[in-house]
């Protein structure tokens, strides 16, 4: 079997991106004849592979591709698909960002494969794919059966051991040398788009929470915008980074970048303490896979206390300023 | 500058005991009592969606529908569109068929209403908590032909009536676009709409005799079997998630106190590691 992985490599947290889905093709099972990767972004000359989980096969080429042009996918399907079409494959694994699953739904409809975003993981062999995703808002597991290749896969964010991490060596890195096949459809393409302006994050706030392992998150308990802006200060002052609920960040209280949960950041932390929040569904999906999870409520049944392996019942604006008064005296 | 907004309803999951989260025999888990909500992507689509009637020089010039694919028992949330000033309708689902992991046949049933009623704009929320399969408008789009432009915020109008300018939300930042419709829209995260207004009593008052159109797949064009044997995707199980953890209870008789012991016992080890 075939496999490339996709990402963007002017990601700030690409290597780590890497990981993951290196992570996620180990634990699949897939017998892989070859691994290659597909980059979108150019790479440092000096670049080398970080290292990775033992994979079926090591990765023998990387293809750069053009960035990501306005963060826009209809302009580097076309250029996705000739890949397939110039070296076609099995699977196809994507990062699990908005733009991953994007990328994997719809190029799975144009090359005739199929496709599932939020894949938690995958048993997939010459015969068959099947993946695990959560849905019912986390309350049920899904096992589905992919109907044919290609696979087109997005997956969840993966706790990857650094015990299982390896050196690698770096294959031929190649620069793409594809032109849209259809100028018509280049075209049709650029048609539509009349103007795009980005106003770019800085470099601190570009996916602060992704990869952040303390994180110290508040919910709608929280009460205020001021409030928040209070805990956001705690948390630096602690050393963790700042998430916030879906309410908190709807609320204007906090930039969109630091929500967690089903439709924001999911973290990998090590340590997550829930101040003020409730523990919906929705919520839970973002702080599920940290290690250590601790629970500041006033009420002892919200349902945040069973996702919690430590819960303290106390008031936020107590506790908080307490925790740094012994950790940062 | 015809708009379509397309919307789920979804069970409000909290309404489910840990008794009822079991699957039957047929892989469904039974929603029968459990209030049902417009999915909350969805309702900011629809706000967005008359936000820009709102702003519109002459309001008549945008035309809303509501369209959503869906068994009977809906009627409530068709009229609140309807006394929006939405056309809502209905493509009934009939109960024996299983359409949670299979965004590609709600999309084909988009795509024939739309060849039906053509339209400017097609908008649905980025997501729903159910099968939280995240493809539908992506699919919409390839069956279309249409640009896809998801993470979508906020929308205006152009000085043209063939454009639209609207925000998306990226990983790299925030973005104005300014593009030419027909386009489909996904909107995810937007605090300018976080939810669908209210209909005032007068509002509501007006479609109370109104019935909302429905629609046979039939009258679009399709049929069930064709629908359900295009699913890339097969659901073999479905199992409880067992999320509990060990929930131990951190006593004492201050904050300080408690806060000592969350660090000395749970936190200091972690933290130098």
């Amino acid at each position: 079997m075939k496999t490339v992985l996709i990402l963007d490599g002017e990601s700030p947290s690409f290597l780590k991106n890497l990981q993951e889905l290196a992570y996620f093709l180990a634990q699949s099972g897939a017998a892989c004849a070859s691994v290659e990767l597909w980059l979108f972004g150019a790479l440092p000359t000096d670049f080398g592979l970080p290292p990775l989980p033992l994979l079926p096969s090591r990765i023998q080429r990387i293809l750069c591709l053009p960035a990501l042009k306005s963060g826009l996918v209809d302009f580097c399907l076309p250029l996705l698909e000739q890949c397939y079409e110039q070296a076609p494959c099995q699977l196809l694994l994507f990062y699990g960002d908005h733009a991953g699953a994007e990328l994997a739904t719809r190029l799975a409809y144009r090359i005739g494969g199929a496709s599932c975003t939020n894949v938690d993981s995958a048993a997939i062999d010459a015969d068959a794919c099947h993946v695990k995703k959560q849905v019912y808002g986390n309350h049920m597991q899904a096992t589905l059966a992919l109907r044919q290749p290609p696979y087109c896969l997005s997956i969840t964010r993966q706790s990857v051991d650094a015990r299982q991490l390896f050196a690698c060596e770096t294959p031929e890195v190649l620069q793409h040398s594809l032109r849209p096949k259809n100028s018509a459809t280049a075209v049709a393409l650029s048609n539509w788009l009349i103007s795009a302006q980005t106003q770019p994050l800085s470099v601190e706030l570009l996916n602060p929470l992704h990869h952040a392992k303390f994180v110290l998150a508040v919910g709608q308990g929280v009460g205020s915008a001021e409030n928040t802006a209070r805990c956001r200060q705690l948390a630096k002052a602690l050393g963790a980074e700042f998430g916030v609920s879906r309410p908190v960040a709807m609320n204007g209280w906090c930039e969109m970048s630091r929500l967690l949960g089903m439709s924001g950041v999911q973290v990998v932390a090590d340590i997550c303490i829930v101040a003020g929040a409730s523990g919906s569904a929705a919520f839970s999906t973002g702080i599920a896979r940290s290690r250590f999870i601790v629970a500041i409520n006033t009420n002892p049944d919200a349902p945040i206390s069973q996702q919690a392996d430590v819960l303290i019942v106390d008031d936020l604006n107590e506790f908080l300023p307490a925790l740094l008064a012994i950790m940062a005296p | 500058m015809n708009i379509l907004v397309c919307f789920k309803l979804i069970p409000d999951f909290l309404m489910l005991s840990e008794q009822a989260w079991q699957a039957d025999q047929n892989l469904a888990i039974d929603f029968s009592f459990a209030k049902k909500n417009i999915n909350c992507f969805d309702e900011s689509a629809a706000e967005l969606a008359l936000q820009l009637q709102d702003a519109a020089a002459d309001k008549k010039y945008i035309v809303l529908s509501a369209l959503t694919v869906s068994a009977p028992g809906g009627e409530v949330h068709l009229k609140q569109f309807a006394a929006l000033g939405f056309a809502a309708q209905r493509v009934d689902l009939p109960v024996e068929i299983d359409l949670r992991f299979n965004p590609l046949a709600i999309a084909q049933i988009i795509a024939a209403y739309q060849r039906m009623a053509p339209q400017s704009l097609i908008l649905l929320g980025m997501q729903n908590g159910e099968g939280n399969n995240m493809q539908t408008g992506l699919l919409l789009a390839e069956l279309l032909g249409w640009p896809c432009l998801t993470q979508v915020t906020r929308i205006s109008q152009s000085e043209s009536d063939q454009q639209i300018n609207l925000t998306r939300q990226t990983g790299q930042g925030e973005q104005q676009l300014s593009i030419k419709t027909p386009a489909v829209l996904v909107v995810g995260n937007a605090p300018d709409a976080p939810s669908l207004r209210a209909a005032t009593m007068m509002q509501r008052l007006a479609v109370q005799q109104q019935n909302s159109r429905v629609y046979s797949v039939a009258e679009l064009g399709l049929d069930w079997q064709g629908l359900q044997a295009k699913s890339d995707q097969l659901l073999l199980s479905l199992v409880r998630q067992n999320t509990r953890r060990a929930q131990r209870v951190i006593e004492g008789k201050s904050a300080a106190e408690k806060a000592q012991q969350l660090y000395q016992d749970y936190l200091k080890e972690r933290l130098s590691q």
